[in-house]
């Protein structure tokens, strides 16, 4: 399912076209099209396993799709690798920089990999992280390591920002410094940013777009604040002994507890609302507006749980 | 670019290069001293033969311990990214698998060339010191035996090479770069046993002559694997 204003080809920084990746016979991305316009902030949701960090290893090029296109910043992944990646920053969920390296000596090695290096974001981001220049990666820890890492992504000023979990195993104080400290801005920025979560505040504070994916499959994409306003959970109280007789096309989950009737819809119309009470045993209907959290519960569960 | 990623190839396989320049060196000290200084040619002889006998019979054990360390070199340099899983920081920036792959590979063809080019300049230095006299390899034979201990050295770092393209860590690719000669001999020897080629008087060249074609073979083969794979 996805919103008809990003489909488009044109100025897309990411596209991906049906890829399909496979290992032994499990399918971990299954036909996913997703299109990400330059500029914008893409938040991809999903579940454990839902194949958001396959999804973007193919983005950078690291896995190849069983079957698919993957076309970022109008370059082939695979024939343009190296110089596709100078105008990429990624930032893994395991972070693998070499670990007998100090943190002065991770910036030097990075620095020589790329055409173009910014000392100045370098000095001013390993200031802001208070990264110590002497110290070996295998003495950080795991915040350290990933402000590193977010450091080297950044420092050659990259026009793609990849992000797999940057705050995942983060404590909390971590997390906030580096959703305030640096994410926000840089997601403000000119730059596009795909990140991976399953985190939904971290995706509510900085994503313009948002794609949930289950079981490989894109199961929305589209801007958040669309998602946020066509998603509305309606609640029927039904007549006593009966059920659900006419199920809207919208409905993206639904469940029935005795005679309450509750159901999520997108995109909701209003005149859906004039369907449910027309075709269906029903005493009462109210409208609910969902936050982020409840949508993406729901699309899961929709989707794992066919009614 | 290259000159970042030679340096961290140097220093991911700084225990195989400190093991070649250990190997490259004590046998200068250990069995050559040792032949040497029991050798009547010690006492018997002028002093610059006796040198000439020790740099003669050392070199010679150099070369034949350094090719294991090339063996080592061969089967660790590109797996032991993928063991400790460094590869994948490498895989998302920017060299390619091209560059990535010539850094390694200038290691193992350099550190060949440090070995065979030391072992040359000492017997170079030996066959001055004995006036061109058959004195520095009196234990040894002649530099064409050298050749041979190269192929062999050659066969099991190219073996070890392409297992190393191929697999997660290095701990097997090093373990079939020391085997690979042994296997080597093992399939020669169930060709002659099938076929009665090669014969017993020519088994010796036919066995130096495919260790060192499968050496460049099996190089070439890791290399094209590496280049063809996606994965870091």
């Amino acid at each position: 399912m996805s919103h008809p204003n990003l489909s488009t080809a044109e100025n897309s920084a990411i596209r991906l076209n049906e890829i399909t990746k496979q290992y032994r016979g499990n399918t971990a991305v299954d036909q996913l099209s997703l299109t990400v316009r330059r500029g914008t902030t893409l938040g991809l949701l999903g579940p454990n396993g839902a194949g958001k960090s396959t999804t973007l290893k193919m983005v950078m090029g690291m896995l190849r799709p069983t079957d698919g296109d993957v076309v970022v910043l109008g370059m082939d992944v695979f024939r343009d690798g190296p110089q596709l990646k100078q105008r990429i920053g990624y930032v893994p969920e395991a972070h693998h920089i070499y670990r007998w390296m100090t943190v002065a000596e991770v910036t030097r090695f990075a620095e020589a990999m790329y055409e173009s290096w910014n000392d100045g974001i370098c000095a001013e981001l390993m200031e802001m992280f208070q990264l110590p220049a002497k110290r070996r990666v295998r003495q950080l820890s795991r915040g350290m390591l990933a402000k590193l890492s977010l450091l080297v992504a950044l420092s050659h000023e990259p026009e793609l920002l990849v992000l797999d979990e940057p705050l995942s195993g983060l404590d909390p104080i971590a997390r906030e410094e580096f959703l305030d400290g640096v994410l926000t801005g840089v997601c403000r920025e000119e730059n596009t940013v795909v990140f991976s979560s399953h985190q939904l505040d971290e995706v509510n504070r900085l994503a313009d777009e948002v794609a949930i994916i289950n079981a490989g499959q894109l199961l929305v994409h589209c801007p958040l604040e669309d998602l946020l306003h066509s998603t509305k959970r309606v609640r029927a109280v039904l007549q006593e002994g009966r059920l659900p007789e006419k199920i809207p096309s919208e409905m993206i989950w639904n469940q029935v507890n005795r005679r309450d009737w509750q159901l999520t819809l997108y995109p909701f119309e209003e005149s859906t609302v004039d369907e449910i009470r027309d075709g269906n045993p029903v005493a009462e209907v109210e409208v609910l507006d969902l936050g982020l959290d409840d949508i993406f519960k729901d699309f899961i569960k929709g989707q794992s749980k066919p009614c | 670019m290259l000159k970042a990623l030679f340096w961290k190839d140097v220093r991911m396989n700084r225990l195989p290069l400190v093991a070649a320049w250990a190997l490259l060196l004590v046998p200068y000290f250990i069995p050559g001293a040792m032949l040497v200084m029991n050798a009547p040619i010690w006492e018997d002889g002028p002093a610059e033969s006796a040198w000439a006998a020790l740099l003669g019979t050392g070199s010679f054990f150099s070369l034949m311990c350094s090719q294991a360390s090339i063996a080592m070199l061969g089967g660790n340099l590109i797996a032991v990214e993928r063991g400790d899983r460094s590869a994948e920081f490498l895989a998302y920036l920017p060299p390619s698998r091209g560059q990535i792959l010539l850094s390694k590979a200038s290691l193992l063809i350099g550190a060949q060339i440090v070995i065979i080019g030391l072992n040359g300049l000492v017997v170079m230095i030996a066959l001055w010191l004995a006036g061109n006299s058959e004195t520095p390899f009196i234990f040894t034979g002649d530099f064409v035996d050298r050749s041979r201990l190269v192929m062999v050295g050659v066969a099991a770092a190219g073996c070890g090479w392409l297992a190393s393209s191929m697999l997660q860590s290095s701990g097997p690719p090093v373990a079939l770069a020391f085997l690979s000669p042994m296997i080597i001999f093992g399939c020669l020897n169930l060709v002659k046993y099938l076929s009665g080629w090669p014969a017993y008087d020519s088994f010796p060249d036919v066995y130096f002559a495919t260790c060192g074609m499968v050496g460049p073979a099996t190089f070439v083969a890791g290399c094209l694997y590496y280049l063809r794979r996606v994965e870091p």
